[in-house]
């Protein structure tokens, strides 16, 4: 496996927050200012594809999301030399897409502002488990589990290795709601943290932090419905 | 062994996990957070699945680039770089 790319594994201990991408890309910066083609290549495809989803929760259309993220590109290039590293490299690109697309947006207005997809599914009233799965008012421990979540049949660990599992995780991303989705995929897709998916977005922190925990529990879900032990339910 | 007020319930537990993780819970909230993980099985399983689901997560890939877009940009940097 490719180790060069790596720092976006979330963190696993308790409350600590995710790694900043800041280190790896500072040796991106530096790279790019030497003129290295190869690491502006890999950088490219690193993010292109994200930028092109991003932007097509503003645009909804793809022809036009990538038109936006090329001109983004170039955009991310003529500011390069003004860069001054006051947040991550890709914070930096990612708002520089972000902008363009909102641009885009008020030139079309036909198109449903991001604004108002995050607030519909922020004030959907929606639970990350099934209320069934807890006991009623009169059972012994109300609101407790009544059967808890079965555990998986494989290490999570191995499953990582697998293809098949990480397969699955990309498509349960990819099915679920815009907002949730977008803002999943940068934080634990991408690895943007959640001070600048917020000002990328444009989103606060609680709206952020509902949105990301309605998305990890729908796919946590996907893959309890996939790897729970068959002895018992999901 | 009650379950009054003061301790968390599994459903309470379950909608803050994303919050605990994110080191956004207060003090004491986090305290009964924790005192709650320690007693509840189900609850481990939850949080340990959400933790391998972030981890799995950090695996997928990113989509290909189109050689026609790629080509484009690489382009663009070489007029960048003159
Ligand atoms: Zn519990």
């Amino acid at each position: 496996m490719d180790q060069d790319s790596q720092p976006r594994a979330p963190s696993e201990t308790g409350a600590n927050l995710p790694p900043r991408p800041v280190a790896e890309d500072d040796l991106v910066l530096a790279a790019l200012r030497a003129g290295s083609e190869e690491a502006f290549a890999a950088f490219v495809r690193r993010h292109h594809a994200s930028l092109r989803r991003i932007v097509f929760g503003y645009v909804r259309d793809s022809a036009t999301a990538e038109e936006v993220v090329q001109e983004a590109w170039l955009g991310f290039l003529k500011s390069l030399a003004s860069f001054e590293g006051r947040c991550a490299l890709r914070t930096w690109l990612y708002q520089i897409a972000l902008n363009k697309a909102r641009t885009r947006f008020q030139r079309d207005l036909k198109v449903l502002p991001f604004s108002k997809v995050v607030s519909s599914e922020v004030e959907a009233q929606e639970v990350a488990v099934d209320p069934g799965r807890f006991q009623g008012p009169d059972g012994p421990y109300p609101r407790h589990w009544a059967a808890g979540p079965a555990p998986w049949v494989k290490d999570p660990v191995v499953m990582a290795e697998e293809r098949e599992t990480v397969n699955l995780v990309r498509e349960a991303i990819g099915t679920l709601p815009p907002a949730q989705g977008t803002v999943m995929r940068l934080r634990d897709v991408d690895g943007l943290n959640s001070e600048d998916v917020c000002n990328v977005l444009g989103i606060s922190e609680t709206n952020q932090r509902v949105l990301l925990h309605r998305a990890r529990c729908k796919v946590r879900k996907a893959l309890a419905d996939r790897f729970k032990h068959a002895a018992r339910e999901s | 062994m009650t379950h009054r007020d003061p301790d968390m319930d599994c459903q309470d537990f379950i909608e803050l996990i994303t919050e605990y993780l994110e080191g956004g819970l207060a003090p004491d909230d986090r305290v009964r957070f924790e005192e709650h993980l320690e007693i509840c099985s189900g609850c481990q399983v939850y949080i340990e699945q959400i933790r391998a689901t972030l981890r799995l997560s950090g695996q997928v890939e990113p989509e290909d680039v189109s050689p026609g877009a790629l080509a484009k940009l690489l382009d663009a940097f070489r007029d960048w770089k003159k």
